[in-house]
């Protein structure tokens, strides 16, 4: 409870700053509408050549679109601001500041700055979703909309995970910064697995698991839960937390200040 | 002129040293430059319409990518923000001189870390070019890397009036994902949007040397695409020439 009103305060804090610069406020929407008409527009020119892709319809695609945007909105709001910097503040010894701070010290690093204008992205991606879904003709059950969301939430837990595990590595190597790698990775989440070769799609759904992130919460959405796969991304979700805290907390024993 | 070009040759090998310690950060730029025709790649593989010669086609946007790739939002932009561009007008030189040894140095990087990524790809998929048809592109090519470093310098240059640069370029990269055949390759798009992006510049700032490297083109819709290439190289120039004179009237280094 005292987390979710240390995360809310953080997010009151960083609208009312945001919300002083309107000018950038319509940039962004700007620039999120743009961006997801370009991704529909491709989507509407490859099912121009081909009723389907992979095995995927218009309209799923269309879904997990919508997902992608949501998801990468959500993360561009709450996590990138804090994660951006993270291995800089690691190296500079800023971490100091977290440290000293009566909450845990993860959640302080990666997830208390935030950008709520890059919401208009989750929002807009919403409304792709209800687009492919009127596409498809299909109104989701309940239960589908329930495992849609617990994917969803899995996929953005997943994301900081694998996020914090890169960043994490800064312990070490304080030069390195894998931010840009993680983000080329999470591009691929734009399409379904199923595209790519074989060996790409078992790393990507094991290694960086983009499919737990976009393809199976639109699967979900579209064709019904499957257990099977639910239980799976519970696993890997669980799985690269877990990893990624005990990373951070190795990581911090190393951790010796601004001299690190 | 050879003065400026020695200028230039020195400004890009102080460049190329610069950059010489920051081989992971260039690992990182080619492949956030090459993710976007990777994914066109694995897209079009899966559509039967999209021919035989669509993995040579997307292997060569891949090329032409990083050789033309800009980042001057990044580089000179920031010079803006900082007010380091004040030095740059102080010395005894064109100021383009600065921004574009570090482009053509980033570039040379880039080629040079891209190279296995290349290799890779173009083993995976099974590519074949003639020989003729790649000479063929190595104009458009650099038609390519003038335009898109004009491009992108022009849009650059609103640090002068804007903090927003990074937006204003985003809309220019998605313009060039969407119409420059990166997410499709020009014979792809329906009409009439094909021949509205055979029009406009940003097919050739990347489709147009891969589709005359990649053999898809006739001698008609070559000569076409270079006129085309030549006529937005030259307007893109004075685009460039008349930003950097409205941009500097206005500038008042920092402080100001």
């Amino acid at each position: 409870m005292r987390i979710a009103r240390l995360l809310s305060t953080a997010f009151s804090l960083s609208l009312r700053q945001a919300l002083a610069y309107r000018i950038n406020l319509f940039f962004d929407a700007l620039l999120a509408v743009v961006e997801l008409a370009a991704s529909i527009a491709t989507i509407g020119i490859i099912f121009a050549q081909t009723g389907l892709l992979a095995g995927w319809s218009a309209g799923q695609m269309l879904t997990l679109i919508g997902t992608y945007s949501l998801i990468t909105g959500l993360r561009a709001t709450f996590l990138d601001p804090s994660l951006g910097d993270l291995s800089q503040q690691i190296r500079d010894g800023r971490l100091d500041l977290y440290l000293l701070r009566p909450a845990p010290t993860v959640l302080l690093a990666t997830s208390t700055r935030h950008a709520p204008l890059a919401l208009v992205q989750s929002i807009l991606g919403i409304g792709v979703i209800i687009l492919g879904l009127r596409e498809l003709a299909i109104v989701p059950s309940p239960l589908a909309v329930v495992g849609w969301a617990l994917l969803t939430l899995i996929g953005l837990l997943i994301g900081w995970a694998t996020s914090i595990g890169l960043a994490s590595l800064a312990f070490w190597a304080p030069r390195l910064n894998l931010g840009v790698l993680h983000g080329a990775a999470w591009e691929f989440g734009r399409y379904p697995v199923d595209i790519y070769g074989r060996w790409l799609r078992r790393l990507l759904t094991f290694a960086f698991p983009v499919a737990a992130i976009t393809t199976w919460p639109a699967q979900t959405l579209t064709q019904g839960p499957d257990p099977s796969t639910q239980i799976l991304a519970i696993l890997l979700g669980s799985a690269f937390t877990t990893a990624a805290l005990l990373l951070w907390r190795l990581g911090v024993r190393r951790y010796t200040g601004a001299t690190s | 002129m050879r003065r400026i070009l020695r200028l230039l040759r020195l400004e890009i090998w102080r460049q190329i040293l610069g950059w010489s310690g920051a081989w992971w950060f260039i690992v990182t730029l080619v492949i956030g430059q090459a993710v976007a025709p990777l994914l066109g790649l694995f897209v079009w593989l899966q559509v039967p319409v999209a021919g035989d010669q669509v993995g040579s086609y997307y292997l060569a946007v891949i090329c032409v990518a990083l050789m033309t790739a800009s980042f001057e939002n990044h580089t000179f932009a920031q010079s803006i923000y900082s007010g380091q561009v004040a030095a740059a007008l102080l010395r005894p030189q064109p100021p383009v001189i600065g921004p574009l040894g570090e482009n053509l140095a980033i570039r040379l990087w880039m080629i040079v870390f891209g190279a296995p990524l290349i290799i890779l790809v173009g083993l995976s998929v099974g590519v074949s070019f003639s020989p003729l048809a790649v000479l063929a592109a190595v104009p458009a090519l650099a038609l390519a890397a003038a335009l898109r470093f004009f491009f992108v310098w022009t849009l650059a240059m609103a640090a002068f009036w804007t903090e927003r640069v990074h937006a204003v370029v985003a809309f220019g990269t998605v313009l060039i994902f969407l119409l420059g055949g990166s997410a499709v390759p020009n014979a792809l798009l329906p009409d009439p949007l094909r021949t509205i992006a055979q029009l406009l510049p940003f097919r050739s700032m990347l489709g147009f040397p891969a589709e005359l490297a990649a053999g898809t083109l006739t001698v008609a819709d070559a000569a076409a695409g270079y006129a085309i290439s030549l006529f937005w190289t030259a307007a893109l120039g004075y685009c460039a020439v008349g930003a950097w004179r409205l941009g500097i009237r206005r500038y008042s280094t920092v402080g100001a």
